[in-house]
Parts: C-alpha cells; sequence; structure tokens
C-alpha cells in the first residue's frame, strides 16, 4: 500500500529535497504545565521555512498550547509554565536574549476567532508596524499597509472603507483582516490557531487559499482540527494526542500510510 | 484564486494523457512489426512497455494522494477514479501489444506468407477505436464515446470473421499451421484492446455524465 | 412505534395544561403590574419631592425692590467733584449714603416725624440699598447734586410680606411686621412703588447676615474649586490604582487583601473621611482651615475607592481577545493597557467618575469636620481661601432663624440639582465621544 515510490526526475513541489536547510524555528523537549496538569510531553518539533506544518490531534491534547509557546503567548497566562529549548533561526527563545515583544514581531500569530481592534481598517494594519516603528516616512505606512492588504487578498474589497471600523466586516473578512495585521510587521513565522474554526465554508476556502500562496514567504505552522484542511494545505503535519506527540512526517504520508496506530485511528475517524 | 486541488487535478491528466499517446503509439508499432515481420520494431515494444508500466505506477500514486489529501467530491472525484480505471485499461492495451509484438517475432522467422486481408482492416479499425476513445476523453466528449461503444460490435465480427477464416484455413495448410495460431492469436488481442478501449469510452461517459452504462447489454440496461 | 410514542406522549392540550397556561400568563401580568407600580411609585416620590422644592424655592429667585428718589446731596456726601482715583474711592466708601436713603424715605412720607416711628419707616429698606447707590454713584458721578428715581431692594419683612410668606391676615402680634409698616407698603404700592425683579444677587453674591442680600455665588465657587481638586487628584490615581490592580499585580494574598480593604472602603461613612482630613490636612499638614483645597482632598479619599472599582469593573469588561491581539502584534503590557484597554473601559470609568463626583458634590458631613461651615461672605478667589460649599450653605440656612432663609434654601437646592445636571449632562456628552463598538 505504500505508494510513496521514488519515481525518476520527478521532485514533487514544495516538499524539502533530501538534507533540507536547518528549520526556522525549532522546539526541542518542549514541556508545559498549567499549575499541576502536565498539558505538553516532551515535544520536538521543527517548523520549516516556505513550508506549512499542520498540527493536528483530538481537543485537549494540547497543540494549541505548544502553538502558543513558540511567541511566548504562554507568557500571558497564570501558572503556566515551559521548559525545554525552542529556537528562531537557531536562537533560543525561551530564556534567550530575544526580547518577547520583537519575538511576537517576528512570529505573528492569528487566532480563532477573528479579533480586529475597535479601529479603522487601516489603523487595524497599521498598528504593529506603528509601534515597532518600522514606517518612518509619512507615505510608507500607506505602502505598507496596501501590501499587506494585497497580501492578505482583502485590498481590492477595502480600498475605499480604509477608514471604516474593521468591525463592520463579515467574519471571513475580518480573519483576513487579522491576518493582514499579522503580516504587516513581515514576520518570519505566522502561527495560526484555527484559523477557519469560526468561518462559513466559503470564507475556509478563500483562507485555505491565501494560506497556500503565503507559505513561499513565511513559515507557516497551522493548528486545526479539520483533518481535510491539514491534508489540503500542509506539507508536513503532526499529531498528537494527550500532551504527547504521536507521529510527525509528510503529510501525504501520514494521510497514506501513517505508521502510528493511533495516528491512523485519528485519521480514519475509528477514534473518537 | 484558483482553488489547491486545480493543478493537482491537472497533473493527472497530463499524465495520463502521456501514458495515452504512449499507448497509441505502443499499438501501431506492434502491428508494424507483424505487418512489415519486423523483429527491431518488436523489440523497441518490449521497452516501450516498461515506460507505460512505470506511468502507471506513477498514476496509481498520484491518484491515492489526490483521494487521500483533496478529499474530492462530486465531477472531481469521478474523474479521478476514471482516470485510474483508464490507466488500468492502457497498461493492459500495453501488455497486449507486447504480446501482439511477440506473435509478431515468431511470425517472422517463418516464410512469408501474406497477412490476413482481414487482420488488418481489424488492426486498422481497433486503433482507430483507442484513438477516438482517448480523444473523447481529452475533450470529455460523451458523444464520440458512445461512438466508440457502437464500434465494439463492428470490431467483434471482424475478428470473428478473421478467426473463421484462419480456421478454415487450417485442415488445408496444416504446414502453416502456426502462423495460422498466430493470426488467431493476434486477432484475438486486437479484440481485446478494442473492449478496453470501450472501457475508456465508458468511464468517459461515467466523468460527464455520472452515468455509469458498463456491462449494459449483458445487463440490458 | 407510533403505539408506544402516543402512549407515553405529552398531552399538549389537556384541560391541565391549559390551566398551567392560564396560570402562568397571569403571573407574568401580575409581574409586570408590580414593575409598574414600582415606578410608578418612585416617579411619584420624585415628582413630590421636586414640585415642593419648586413651590418653596421659585421665589428666592425674585427680590422685592422699593423706588425712592434720591437726591445726591453733596453736602451729605462730602464734596467728592474733585477727586480721583483712590482717594475718591475712600470718600466714597466713607460717605453717610445711608442718610440719603432716610432723606429719601422722610420725602415720601412726610408725616412720620416720630423717632420711633422713623426708624420702623426706614426698617422696610434693606441695609443694601446704601450699597446700591455707592455703586451708582461711582459709575455714574454726573449724578453728584441730582435728584434720581433709584430702584433699592426692600427690607427681608417686606420681601416676605409681598411674596405672601408672612399673612397679612394674622394679627400683629403674631407677624414680624406691623401695621403700620404694611399701610406705608400699600401706600407704596398704589404709587407703583413697589416692583418684584429677577433676584440677580441670589446667583452672583457671596452669603450675608440679611437675607434679602444672601446669594449663593460664593458656595457655587466653593464647590467648584473643591471638585476640581477632587477631580485632579482621585481620576488619575484611581485609574492608574484600578490598571495595576487588574493588568500588573500578582494574584497573591497581598493582592486580595487590598482588594477587599478597597470594596469596603466604598462604603465606609463619609463624616469618617471628614476625620481623617482634620487629623492630617488640617493639624498634620497645617493646611489652612475651610479652604477648598482641604475640602477638595478629603472628598478624593472618598471618591478614590468608587473611582478604583468602577475602574476595574470597566478594565475587566475589555474582552480578552482584543489583548490577545495586541500581545500577537507584539505590544508591550503597557502599551496593550494604554492603547486598548483604557480607551475600551473609559466609558465604564467616566461613569463611575461621575458617580463619584456627584456624590462628592452633595456631601455635607465630612465638610463639616474640616471646619468648611464658617460664615464666609467673600467670594473664594483661590483653592486657599476660605471658601464654603453648596451642601454646607444650604445647611447653615436652613439653621438660621430668619424667615427669609426658607426661601433660599430651596433655592440653593434647585441650584444644586442644577449643577449635578449639568456635570452628568458634560459627562455624557463625553462618554458619547469615547464610545466606541467592539
Amino acid at each position: 500500500m505504500a505508494m510513496s515510490v521514488e519515481v525518476e526526475g520527478l521532485a514533487e513541489e514544495g516538499l524539502p529535497q533530501q538534507g533540507a536547510a536547518s528549520p526556522k524555528m525549532n522546539a526541542v523537549g518542549v514541556n508545559v504545565y498549567y499549575g499541576a496538569v502536565h498539558a505538553v510531553k516532551g515535544v520536538d518539533l521543527a517548523i520549516l521555512s516556505d513550508e506549512v506544518t499542520a498540527l493536528i490531534g483530538p481537543s485537549g491534547c494540547g497543540k494549541s498550547t505548544l502553538l502558543r509557546c513558540f511567541n511566548r503567548m504562554n507568557d500571558t497566562i497564570d501558572g503556566c509554565r515551559v521548559t525545554g529549548e525552542i529556537t528562531l533561526d537557531g536562537e533560543p527563545v525561551l530564556d534567550g536574549e530575544i526580547d518577547p515583544e520583537q519575538l511576537r514581531a517576528r512570529v505573528g500569530m492569528v487566532f480563532q476567532k477573528p479579533n480586529p481592534f475597535p479601529k479603522s481598517v487601516y489603523d487595524n494594519v497599521a498598528y504593529g508596524p506603528r509601534i515597532h516603528g518600522l514606517a518612518r516616512k509619512g507615505g510608507e505606512m500607506d505602502e505598507i499597509v496596501e501590501r499587506s492588504l494585497q497580501r492578505a487578498g482583502l485590498w481590492d474589497e477595502v480600498k475605499d472603507r480604509l477608514k471604516e471600523p474593521g468591525t463592520a466586516l463579515s467574519g471571513g473578512q475580518q480573519q483576513r483582516l487579522c491576518i493582514a495585521r499579522t503580516i504587516a510587521v513581515d514576520p518570519e513565522v505566522v502561527l495560526m490557531d484555527e484559523p477557519c474554526s469560526a468561518l462559513d465554508p466559503i470564507a475556509t476556502a478563500r483562507i485555505e487559499e491565501l494560506i497556500y500562496e503565503l507559505r513561499g514567504r513565511y513559515a507557516i505552522a497551522i493548528v486545526t482540527h479539520n483533518m481535510q484542511q491539514a491534508a489540503r494545505v500542509s506539507q508536513r503535519t503532526a499529531f498528537f494526542h494527550l500532551g504527547e506527540l504521536i507521529e510527525y512526517g509528510l503529510t501525504e504520508e501520514i494521510f497514506t500510510n501513517p505508521k502510528q496506530d493511533r495516528t491512523r485511528d485519528y485519521i480514519t475517524g475509528r477514534y473518537g | 484564486m484558483t482553488r489547491v486541488f486545480d493543478p493537482v487535478l491537472e497533473d493527472l491528466r497530463n499524465t495520463l494523457l502521456r501514458m495515452a499517446s504512449r499507448a497509441e503509439a505502443i499499438l501501431e508499432k506492434a502491428y508494424r512489426s507483424v505487418a512489415e515481420r519486423n523483429s527491431q520494431l518488436a523489440q523497441q515494444v518490449e521497452s516501450d512497455d516498461l515506460e507505460i508500466d512505470r506511468l502507471d505506477l506513477e498514476i496509481d500514486d498520484k491518484v491515492l494522494k489526490a483521494l487521500a489529501l483533496q478529499a474530492p467530491v462530486a465531477g472531481d472525484l469521478r474523474e479521478v477514479v476514471a482516470i485510474k480505471m483508464i490507466a488500468n485499461d492502457l497498461e493492459r492495451i500495453g501488455d497486449l501489444s507486447r504480446n501482439i509484438a511477440k506473435a509478431g517475432v515468431r511470425l517472422s522467422r517463418r516464410a512469408r506468407t501474406p497477412i490476413a486481408p482481414g487482420l488488418s482492416r481489424l488492426a486498422t479499425d481497433t486503433q482507430k477505436m483507442l484513438r477516438q476513445a482517448l480523444d473523447a476523453f481529452s475533450s470529455s466528449d460523451a458523444t464520440t464515446a458512445r461512438e466508440v461503444l457502437r464500434g465494439d460490435d463492428q470490431i467483434d465480427a471482424e475478428e470473428d470473421a478473421v478467426i473463421l477464416a484462419a480456421l478454415r484455413e487450417l485442415p488445408e495448410h496444416p504446414d502453416t499451421a502456426s502462423e495460422t495460431i498466430d493470426t488467431i492469436i493476434i486477432a484475438k488481442h486486437l479484440e481485446r484492446v478494442g473492449d478496453h478501449a470501450t472501457n475508456i469510452a465508458e468511464d468517459v461517459i461515467l466523468i460527464s455524465e455520472a452515468r455509469n452504462v458498463k456491462h449494459a447489454a449483458k445487463l440490458g440496461r | 412505534m407510533s403505539e408506544a410514542r402516543s402512549e407515553s406522549a405529552t398531552r399538549w392540550s389537556s384541560v391541565e395544561m391549559r390551566r398551567r397556561i392560564r396560570r402562568r400568563h397571569l403571573a407574568e401580568r401580575r409581574f409586570r403590574l408590580y414593575g409598574v407600580l414600582a415606578i410608578g411609585v418612585a416617579v411619584l416620590t420624585l415628582g413630590g419631592l421636586l414640585a415642593s422644592i419648586v413651590s418653596k424655592g421659585h421665589t428666592a429667585f425674585v427680590q422685592t425692590q422699593i423706588l425712592l428718589e434720591v437726591t445726591f446731596d453733596p453736602e451729605v456726601l462730602g464734596d467728592l467733584a474733585g477727586l480721583e482715583g483712590e482717594a475718591r474711592e475712600r470718600a466714597l466708601r466713607s460717605a453717610d449714603f445711608g442718610a440719603l436713603v432716610r432723606q429719601a424715605l422722610s420725602l415720601e412720607f412726610p408725616d412720620v416725624t416720630d423717632r420711633r416711628d422713623v426708624r420702623q419707616l426706614q426698617g422696610l429698606v434693606s441695609v443694601g440699598a446704601r450699597a446700591v447707590l455707592r455703586e451708582r454713584l461711582a459709575s455714574e458721578p454726573a449724578l453728584l447734586g441730582q435728584t434720581v428715581p433709584v430702584w433699592v431692594p426692600a427690607a427681608s419683612e417686606v420681601d416676605m410680606l409681598v411674596k405672601g410668606a408672612i399673612s397679612r391676615a394674622v394679627p400683629e402680634s403674631e407677624r414680624r411686621i406691623g401695621d403700620r409698616e404694611i399701610a406705608w407698603l400699600e401706600a407704596l404700592e398704589r404709587a407703583g412703588r413697589v416692583r418684584s425683579e429677577f433676584n440677580v444677587t441670589f446667583l452672583t453674591t457671596g452669603d450675608s447676615r440679611e437675607p434679602e442680600l444672601a446669594g449663593i455665588w460664593g458656595a457655587v465657587v466653593g464647590s467648584f474649586l473643591m471638585l476640581v481638586v477632587t477631580l485632579v487628584v482621585s481620576f488619575p490615581l484611581g485609574v492608574l490604582a484600578a490598571v495595576y490592580l487588574e493588568e500588573f499585580a500578582t494574584r497573591n494574598r497581598w493582592n486580595d487583601l487590598i482588594e477587599v480593604n478597597i470594596n469596603n472602603l466604598a462604603a465606609v461613612p463619609s463624616i469618617v473621611f471628614g476625620l481623617l482630613g482634620l487629623a492630617v490636612f488640617l493639624n498634620v499638614m497645617n493646611l489652612p482651615r475651610s479652604a477648598p483645597l482641604v475640602g477638595g482632598l478629603t472628598l478624593a479619599l472618598m471618591t478614590l475607592p468608587t473611582i478604583i472599582i468602577a475602574g476595574r469593573s470597566a478594565i475587566q469588561a475589555v474582552p480578552p481577545s482584543i489583548r490577545e491581539a495586541a500581545q500577537g502584534v507584539g505590544a508591550s503590557p503597557l502599551q496593550v493597557v494604554a492603547h486598548h484597554v483604557l480607551p475600551l473601559a473609559l466609558p465604564g470609568i467616566l461613569t463611575g467618575t461621575i458617580i463619584g463626583m456627584a456624590r462628592a458634590l452633595g456631601e455635607t458631613a465630612p465638610l463639616l469636620m474640616i471646619g468648611m461651615v464658617a460664615f464666609v461672605v467673600d467670594v473664594p478667589g483661590g483653592l486657599r481661601d476660605a471658601a464654603t460649599a453648596l451642601p454646607v450653605q444650604i445647611f447653615l440656612w436652613a439653621d438660621s432663624p430668619e424667615r427669609g432663609f426658607v426661601e433660599k434654601v430651596s433655592g440653593a437646592i434647585l441650584v444644586l440639582l442644577a449643577f449635578l445636571l449639568v456635570m452628568n449632562a458634560g459627562a455624557i456628552v463625553l462618554r458619547q465621544k469615547f464610545e466606541k463598538r467592539w
């Protein structure tokens, strides 16, 4: 049944060749505790550039918790303790010299429920560059805003409505606005925590197309409880269960021939 | 914005079309090697068939991936499944062509006897049928596909005629018995190629009309 | 299958069900009636209260005046013609304008000769008439030597009589004003020399011993200065404290203790803050007694817990998703608070501030403790001048024996309510401006 056969002269698009460059972000031996609860147990995970890595697994398996370690969002939660090593381009992230606020500009995050600021569309996108001082002259900010909205596939729909509040947009548009806001600070990695779970199928499809286009530019990690979505958009998939990383590999292998029984049970729907 | 699935489907179609053109070529070369008693051509057919087998494996892999990763539905699903079925038929046509070529090699070692006229007509018609079926696939044309289905009876009739003529020959010319038998073998193979072309046409109808017309005659549909 | 359903199926149209529905509808109607009744009682009470205050106080805005033919006799006043500047002012101040009043009145009633009667006659006009004449001459020096008609305020008893507070029907021994005075007054009325004018004095001057000359302006300025101090001290402190407690403080036992204490402070009787103010601001820090600065500081202590509690509640109400979004883009905790949390919490904070300020405006007890109970005539010029506040002024007037102060009490209450209305309106406008949808 294993059908990933080496066929002469065929390099699949988007897959790193043998011996790919070192990962953009690497987690080694990461444990996360919420008080006494051991939510993530000794996980090793790499996020590679120009790729989409999907994290799948049943509810409460720790995938969102792990994702939030990469940009230290867990710091904001009382009683949350993270141990282990996480690096960005080889530099340590958890205890290192990288300023947490700068880290979050370099490693952006899109959340489950679209959360635009109650400001205008323009100000939503301009906020990040503003606080990090990324626009030196007046016209630069306009360029940054337009470029980010273009890349998020939202420019045509809002170019005449930049002064309107971000909250006046539809759900799918709001999420694309949040994506534009995230990429406005020119991150290197974009983390997405179930970005489509609050959206209808058409909005979801648009976001998936967007992810497909963005992966050339950013390293993307996406947590999703929708397996088909993981299969459609990612190149690598990591399956989590009860806080442990069960299997991590190429998406096409995981979905055609998973090596672990638990992975197989989950993917085929035999696992509740 | 294009769907993520479109390039995948396009790639699958192109791979099948490559396999298709090779199948046409191999059939033509195989019969020519018989008609011209050319053993060199016959050997080329051998390696051509390997190429077809490789493409078949490639399509296996791609179809599996497309189903697992993209979970296509409706027309997309029918097309992906039909492509796999057509690939099967094309692979069999490759094998049959190889066997025809082998028979051709045997014939070439014998004294020259004229080819039964029915046989070349059968070969021409079979190739035409295959070409029509593959054209129907590449343009998703159900009408052309139905013409192919109608042509199957004629192929069967022509095959019967050749075999009958050959069987009458046998007791009168026992010294050319092996040539006669090879003729029968080649005729049967050609008829089988026609059946596979028919299968391909049925798959085309499945893709474009969502209707499964297989085994219509037997099941009275 | 269908038999099983009909056996255990609920019979929705049975008699008991219908009775239940009827009872439920009746209960709902009753409940709504209770609500309407409650509102009705509240409205009636409020309306009654307001009506009572207005009926008692509207006369405070009216002043009875008497028209006198006044001769600015230089023989009485002294030779002012040649004087200028300071010398002129001193001469004006020492001149005897009272004599002019007496002369004018004698002119009106030439047959009043007995000294006691004359004194009674003088009593018809307020002592403030002198100041009126003085100002008139000061602004129109050419009047020296002329005889002009001048409207002067009437005495308090005349004022009360005209307004109906003193009844002419009651026997003389039970009245503050005698029959003869009434006769003179009626003579003046017949001659058209009595009128009721809008009482500008009430709104522009400070307190006075004479009711007809008493004004609310000193108390208004005092209250205003006090509230400014209260706002300037309690708003920043309160907001910063609320921000710290909600956003930055770790959740440990000490902070829980602080939270409980702040909540309790909001319920402490205000007089306790007055005691605190007395002890700290007056005795230890030796700030001037009865000054708006001290009053403001004391009231700030009282208002602080209210603002902190309202601020915390408003900050808590800001959805965590906004905070996460800001953090996700790399905003520091301070930036999250300043750019996102505070703007969204501002309407709630402003509401708490309005409530606190309104309470501060109306509190009397703490101000009494720090000595703002003195009789202060001058309108305060600065934070350290002696002053009084509106509620204290009301309290003092309510305490006075003179009949004339009764209407002033209600009048002052109306001014206080107007002050509150203006404050609330201003705050609502501010709130609308900062209201953002999220």
